[in-house]
């Protein structure tokens, strides 16, 4: 049992949250978010040479040759820094990629400025492969648009499949859409489009595990965030003569945040450490998104209470964690589709969900 | 990062896992299922916990200078979630927290007398702290210690004194000091007593979860000084450490991991009103899936708790917040379990239909003693705002 992060874990996790902190403080998401486009180019072109958006795949595929759990600490930053910038989607998609076509196709992928967007829904999702074309349509793919290529899931007859598209193909056409974190989402209809298949129902599988613990590692940075605001204001704020934070009723509240988050990060940590050992890690990724649905839920809602109307004021940081948490939290599902599966997956396995 | 037991530690949990399904004799646990012997003290009881003792497994996590085996914390950490699981009551304050005090604070005779018979299994020590008027503010307490020549001379009454009808000794929180010069923490002292002294009486009150607490009394109690564990008048520091070091076996998940399992096996092999098995029904999915979550996190949790004192770098805070939280979650999951179980979850045991022995109907009823067991939970809460949020101290 080692409990620490490695040395060079730490500095990737400092380096992330160095350059989002540089690049994506509170003014500068205020200016962006004016635009009305939560998309961030520049931002972008910094992360892309500093080696922090291929983080998980090998050198020769044009990733930094690391692990998941290095990955889930960026994504981690990410969420801390609610920074507009398309980094899942692209880590994601291009891991599907690599394990599809090899490292050569996903390094030509990787070059240039642009960026991967990947979905793994398959609810409200009625795209299908016939004759190796794709017809149907699928919504809220974040950054799709725009994107070098989409990667998702289409069904042919009763099974599925992970596909790839280029988004300004023939055929293919985009509706925008924006998110509850102001994210642009894409709605996709695609009328006999050419597609490439990458993979059958378990690499989709594969995927959507991978997806649902970096949401889970970017809501811990979320809901860190939060906290780390909400303590700051009861430190500072005074009501009666005295910190507020010195109210047992509101010390108690923040010590139940804290120990949901403590939880939280616990259950994400487990999650992408498991994945970096294991090609199936349901039980502990379906754990982590329950805690991610439940602490992000409580902690976002005592934060902002403990904020009073400032919590609800557009000019102060809190907001944009408050929406963050909902996203992530419902991104995959929510609390009801975790444990849904966890069930499920306890139930065709009893004996590996033993504790 | 790795979350994982070692090969090494693996291996001496299956080992001991094993070992412990020996001990857990069909009789023994008849006779631990009789009203009031839940917490042990039996002759059965007895005769494992000695069993336990000469084959080297109490003590684990002792240096060997004590006659420990100088496991560190985490095997400590695994021999506890193992004898959980496997269903003995196990004088853990005895061993895990009041023996380790022992061998620091206490004097040479009464260390060398007592360390030997702690690892053999043939002692038990139970806390007398609370007051009927010192709960959570325990430095409140009037107990009184007057020295007189070689000994001390006790009066006062304790409560809550758990296993002092089955204890050789209780360690008692007395004050020594005048509380004009010394008030509340800086006057208290501990004294080792026999139960076998002459004044000391006890009666028993008896638990809604089925087990036996006391009252402890204290009628002119004379102890030889050699008894004082640490130094008059400075027991607050000796409390504190022994408060810590129960840490690893406060909100252990061994018998709510077992019951879980227990849980899962009864809704593979039980079907519902239309005939489906229960582990097939997504109600029962669900809560299982729930229990699951929960229990995953604490054990992880108490996992890294153990693995931070290994390294020394235990936070309070992090200490705290497994306190307040495994409380939560054992109410949570034993409530979720029964709710699997349906309603003959909460027929008692020996009741014909009863199911899992009854053991979810005994636990839920006295889950709720971990809410202040080991430190009330608000207190927790308190140091958790306090040394993990840096929050002003709270107003009590």
């Amino acid at each position: 049992m080692n409990f620490a992060w490695s040395e060079l874990q730490l500095e990737i996790r400092a380096l992330a949250a160095q350059l989002l902190r540089d690049h994506a403080g509170p003014e500068h998401l205020s200016a962006l978010e004016a635009s009305g486009k939560r998309l961030d180019r520049q931002l972008w072109a910094e992360l892309k040479p500093a080696g922090l958006t291929a983080i998980p795949l090998p050198e020769t595929a044009g990733g930094a040759g690391l692990g998941f759990q290095e990955a889930g600490l960026v994504f981690e930053q990410l969420g801390a820094h609610v920074a507009p910038v398309p980094l899942i989607g692209h880590t994601l998609a291009a891991m599907a990629l690599q394990r599809a076509s090899g490292d050569e196709l996903a390094a030509s992928q990787l070059e240039g400025e642009g960026w991967l967007a990947c979905s793994t829904r398959r609810e409200g999702n009625t795209l299908r492969l016939d004759d190796g074309r794709l017809s149907g349509q699928l919504g809220a793919i974040a950054h799709g648009e725009g994107s070098d290529a989409v990667v998702l899931p289409a069904r042919q007859g009763d099974d599925w499949f992970l596909c790839v598209v280029k988004p300004g193909a023939v055929g293919l056409s985009w509706q925008g859409q924006v998110s509850t974190g102001l994210e642009p989402r894409g709605l996709l209809q695609a009328d006999s489009a050419p597609v490439e298949i990458l993979g059958d129902a378990a690499m989709l599988a594969w995927l959507e595990q991978r997806q649902a613990a970096a949401h889970c590692m970017a809501q811990v940075g979320v809901v860190g965030a939060a906290l780390q605001l909400a303590r700051e204001h009861v430190c500072e704020r005074e009501q009666f003569g005295v910190k507020i934070g010195s109210f047992q009723a509101v010390a108690h509240r923040m010590a139940d945040a804290w120990t949901d988050m403590m939880n939280l990060r616990m259950a994400a940590e487990a999650a992408v450490v498991a994945l970096d050992r294991q090609e199936d890690a349901e039980l502990a990724v379906r754990s982590a998104q329950a805690w991610s649905a439940e602490a992000g839920h409580r902690v976002l809602a005592s934060a902002q209470h403990v904020h009073g109307g400032l919590g609800h004021d557009k000019d102060y940081p809190l907001w944009r964690y408050a929406v963050w948490a909902r996203q992530y939290e419902m991104e995959s599902g929510g609390l009801g589709h975790a444990l849904e599966q966890l069930g499920r997956c306890i139930a065709r396995d009893p004996e590996a969900a033993l504790l | 990062m790795d979350v994982d037991f070692s090969p090494e530690q693996r291996a001496l949990r299956d080992e001991f896992r094993a070992y412990m399904r020996g001990i857990m004799t069909p009789d023994l646990r008849e006779e631990l299922a009789q009203p009031l012997a839940t917490e042990g003290g039996g002759p059965l009881w007895r005769q494992a916990m000695r069993q336990m003792g000469s084959d080297g497994w109490i003590g684990l996590g002792w240096p060997r200078e004590w006659g420990g085996r100088g496991y560190g914390p985490i095997e400590q950490y695994i021999f506890i979630e193992e004898v959980t699981r496997a269903g003995l009551p196990f004088p853990y304050l005895t061993t895990e927290s009041i023996g380790p005090a022992i061998a620091e604070f206490a004097s040479p005779a009464i260390r060398d007398a007592l360390l030997p018979k702690i690892l053999a299994g043939e002692l038990v020590v139970a806390i007398g702290y609370s007051e009927p008027h010192a709960g959570t503010d325990m430095a409140a307490l009037r107990t009184r210690a007057e020295r007189d020549g070689d000994h001390y001379v006790i009066n006062g009454q304790k409560v809550y004194t758990s296993l002092a009808h089955i204890a050789d000794y209780v360690f008692l929180a007395v004050r020594t000091g005048d509380p004009e010069t010394l008030p509340r923490h800086k006057g208290l002292s501990i004294l080792l007593v026999p139960t076998s002294a002459e004044g000391f009486s006890f009666t028993p009150i008896y638990t809604v979860g089925d087990g036996e607490t006391n009252a402890t009394y204290y009628d002119n109690v004379r102890v030889p000084v050699e008894n004082l564990i640490g130094e008059e008048n400075r027991g607050w520091q000796v409390v504190t450490g022994q408060l810590n070091r129960e840490r690893l076996t406060l909100m252990n998940p061994g018998t709510a991991n077992l019951l879980y399992q227990q849980t899962v096996e009864h809704a593979r092999n039980t079907r519902d009103g239309s005939g489906a098995l229960l582990i097939e029904t997504p109600r029962v999915q669900r809560l299982l899936a729930s229990v699951y979550s929960q229990l995953r996190v604490l054990q992880l949790a108490c996992r890294k708790q153990a693995w931070a004192i290994a390294q020394g770098t235990l936070d309070v805070a992090d200490a705290s917040a497994i306190k307040v939280y495994g409380y939560e979650a054992f109410l949570d999951c034993y409530r979720q379990m029964l709710e699997v179980l349906g309603p003959d979850g909460v027929l008692k045991r020996g009741s014909p239909g009863a199911l899992l022995q009854g053991q979810l109907e005994l636990i839920y009823r006295s889950v709720p003693v971990y809410g202040f067991a080991g430190g009330t939970n608000e207190i927790q809460r308190d140091l958790i705002a306090q040394f993990g949020l840096g929050l002003p101290r709270a107003k009590r």
